[in-house]
C-alpha cells in the first residue's frame, strides 16, 4: 500500500479540519474561526477539540485532521521520528511563546515560603530543594511532580528545576504525566505535589484553592517557542493555496489577540464550552499576565507571560531549533539538525505580509 | 485462534464501564485468559506498572492517554519495555483503529499477529458498542418524538374541540403541505403555545 492518505480530507474544497487542545495559547487559531477570518480569507476551518496530545498526534499522523495546534517538541519529534512515528510536517506559523505556570500544592508552597521564597525564578531551585526535602522527610513517597506530556517544554522545565535543585529524578523526585483535567484533583488528593501546565490550568488550580502559582515559565527567560501550527508536509504542498489562506487568517487573528483592547472579548470567546469551557475571568488573567498566585491575593503582573500574536511571535524561529530539540528529551545520536530545522518555515509570515482585510478595521 | 497459546494479560482503560465490559467479554471469548479493567485515576501509571500487562487497550479519546505515552518514554523504568501503538507504520490499520476510537499500547516482544488479533477484537467491540449506542439514541429520540406528537394532539383537541383522529390528521396534513416531519410540526405547535398561550 502506498502512503497516499486514505483520507476524506476536503482541503481542496477549502474545508480544513484542525485539532487543538483547550488552552489559552490556541487563541489565534480559535479567534480566526470565531471572528470569521477564515471565511474572509477563503477557507472554512472546522476545529476539533482533542482530549490528549496523544489523540491529537494520532489524528495528525493518520490524516483524520489536516493540521494542529501542537507542542513544538512533539511536532519536531514527529517530524524527525524521535520517539514518535515519523511524519514530515511543516510549521509556517508559531502560535505562542511561553505561557506555562509551575503550580505547587499548598503544603509545598508553604514550605517554600518558610524558606523565604518571594516568587523569583533565581531563588526557586535552592529554596525548592530545601522545601522538597522537608516535605519528603515526613513520608515514604518521593516528591511527585506532574506535567502534561513527556516531549514538552513543561517536562523540560520541571526536569531543569529538579536538576538545578540538586535532586535526582526517580530517586528524590518523580516526574509523571497527567491530563490537565486530573491535575487539580490529584493536587487536592495529595497524589502530586505540583505540576507544570499551560494557561489557564494554573489559575484554575488557584481558584479551586488546590495550589499556588510558584512561577511562570517566562520568568526563566521569556520568548521561548511554545505552540506551533503544523500541517502534514505532503498535504500542505498539495493544497498550499488553501493552507496559506488559513495561515493568513491565523496570523491576522493573532495580531488581534495580542491587542490588550481585545482581551475581554477574547476571554469571552475562549471561555465558551466548545473552546476552553473555563471561566472567562481566569482566562483573562493569562491573557493580561496579571496572575493571582494564591487564592485571595492581589494579582501580580508577570511581564511577557505569554506571546499570542504579531509577526515576531507568528514567524517561526530556526534559532530555537536547539531549544525545541532539548525539550524532546532523549534524541537519537544520529540526529540531523538541518532536517529538524527544516520543519520550521520561516518565510511564509513575511511572504504573506498579512494586512488586515479592509472591513475588519 | 492464536491467542490461546500462552497466557497474556490485557488491561482495559475505559471510563465507559459498559463498553469495557463488552470488550472484556469479547477478549475472553477470543481466548485471552486474563483481562483487567482499570479505572481512570491519577495513579493510573502506578497501577499499570504494578499490573505489567502485555497489552493496554484504551479509549482513544481518554485524557489519560498522555500518561500512557509517558510509560513508553520511561519504559526503562519498567520491567518490560512498551512499544508504541500497533507496530507503527501501517497507516490504514492505524486509521481503522482511530476511527473506531481504539488505541493500544503493546509490550515489546509480543508477535504482531497476536497484537493484531487483540486490536481487531477491540475494534469490533468498540464498533458494536457505537452501533448499540446509536440505536439506543434513535429509540430514545423516537420515544421523545412520540411524546411531543401526543402533546400536540392533545393541544389541538382542546383548542379546536376536535377528536384525536382529526387532530392527528391535521398534523399530518400540515406536515405534508410544508414538507416537514409530523414531529417537527408538533414541536413548532408546542413552542408557539409557549410563546402565545
Amino acid at each position: 500500500m502506498t502512503s497516499a492518505p486514505t483520507t476524506a480530507s476536503k482541503v481542496a474544497d477549502g474545508k480544513i479540519k484542525i485539532g487543538f487542545i483547550p488552552l489559552t495559547d490556541a487563541a489565534a487559531l480559535i479567534a480566526a474561526v470565531a471572528l470569521g477570518l477564515d471565511i474572509r480569507h477563503g477557507v472554512c476551518v472546522e476545529l476539533s477539540r482533542e482530549n490528549s496530545w496523544a489523540s491529537l498526534r494520532d489524528k495528525l499522523l493518520t490524516g483524520v485532521i489536516d493540521g494542529a495546534h501542537i507542542l513544538a517538541p512533539l511536532a519536531m519529534a514527529m517530524h524527525v521520528g524521535a520517539g514518535q512515528i515519523r511524519k514530515p510536517l511543516i510549521a509556517p506559523v508559531r502560535l505562542s511563546l511561553d505561557g506555562n505556570t509551575i503550580v505547587f500544592s499548598r503544603p509545598l508552597q508553604a514550605a517554600l515560603e518558610a524558606q523565604g521564597y518571594t516568587g523569583g525564578a533565581n531563588e526557586l531551585p535552592l529554596k525548592f530543594a530545601a522545601a522538597a526535602s522537608q516535605i519528603a522527610a515526613g513520608r515514604s513517597e518521593p516528591l511527585t511532580l506532574a506535567t502534561v506530556f513527556t516531549q514538552s517544554s513543561h517536562h523540560a522545565l520541571m526536569r531543569k528545576l529538579v536538576h538545578a535543585a540538586g535532586l535526582q529524578e526517580d530517586e528524590n523526585v518523580r516526574l509523571i504525566v497527567l491530563p490537565p483535567s486530573l491535575m487539580v484533583e490529584a493536587l487536592e488528593n495529595g497524589v502530586i505535589d505540583g505540576f507544570c501546565a499551560g494557561a489557564p490550568w494554573g489559575s484554575l488550580a488557584v481558584e479551586r484553592q488546590a495550589g499556588c502559582i510558584a512561577a511562570a515559565s517566562s520568568q526563566f527567560g521569556s520568548g521561548k517557542t511554545e505552540k506551533l501550527l503544523v500541517f502534514p508536509r505532503e498535504r500542505f504542498q498539495q493544497n498550499s493555496e488553501k493552507f496559506e489562506a488559513l495561515c493568513a487568517a491565523v496570523i491576522e487573528a493573532g495580531r488581534w489577540c495580542a491587542d490588550p483592547d481585545h482581551f475581554n472579548e477574547l476571554a469571552g470567546i475562549l471561555s465558551k464550552p466548545g473552546f476552553l469551557g473555563v471561566d472567562a475571568k481566569l482566562i483573562l488573567r493569562s491573557l493580561s499576565g496579571r496572575l493571582v498566585r494564591k487564592a485571595g491575593e492581589q494579582a501580580e503582573f508577570v511581564p511577557h507571560f505569554i506571546g499570542l500574536g504579531g509577526n515576531s511571535v507568528a514567524r517561526p524561529d530556526r534559532g530555537h531549533t536547539q531549544q525545541i530539540i532539548s525539550e524532546m528529551g532523549a534524541a537519537p545520536a544520529d540526529f540531523d539538525m538541518h532536517a529538524a530545522a527544516d520543519m520550521l518555515d520561516v518565510s511564509l509570515v513575511d511572504r504573506l505580509a498579512v494586512q488586515p482585510l479592509p472591513e475588519s478595521q | 485462534m492464536e491467542l490461546t497459546s500462552a497466557v497474556i494479560l490485557v488491561a482495559i482503560v475505559d471510563a465507559n464501564h459498559i463498553r469495557a465490559a463488552i470488550l472484556e467479554e469479547g477478549l475472553c471469548a477470543a481466548g485471552v485468559k486474563r483481562v483487567e479493567i482499570i479505572p481512570e485515576t491519577p495513579d493510573l501509571l502506578r497501577r499499570l506498572i504494578d499490573l505489567s500487562p502485555d497489552v493496554v487497550i484504551i479509549d482513544l479519546e481518554s485524557p489519560s492517554r498522555d500518561t500512557l505515552e509517558q510509560m513508553c518514554a520511561v519504559s526503562k523504568a519498567l520491567q518490560r519495555p512498551v512499544a508504541m501503538f500497533v507496530d507503527g507504520g501501517d497507516e490504514s490499520a492505524m486509521r481503522k483503529a482511530i476511527e473506531a476510537g481504539v488505541s493500544a499500547y503493546v509490550a515489546d516482544g509480543l508477535s504482531s499477529q497476536r497484537v493484531k488479533a487483540i486490536v481487531d477484537e477491540a475494534i469490533l467491540r468498540f464498533d458494536a458498542f457505537a452501533r448499540m449506542q446509536k440505536e439506543l439514541d434513535e429509540a430514545r429520540n423516537q420515544l421523545a418524538q412520540r411524546k411531543i406528537i401526543e402533546r400536540a394532539k392533545g393541544l389541538l383537541m382542546k383548542r379546536k374541540n376536535i377528536s384525536e383522529e382529526s387532530a392527528y390528521a391535521l398534523l399530518r396534513e400540515t406536515a405534508m403541505k410544508n414538507n416537514r416531519r409530523i414531529s417537527d410540526i408538533a414541536q413548532a405547535l408546542l413552542v408557539a403555545e409557549e410563546l402565545m398561550p
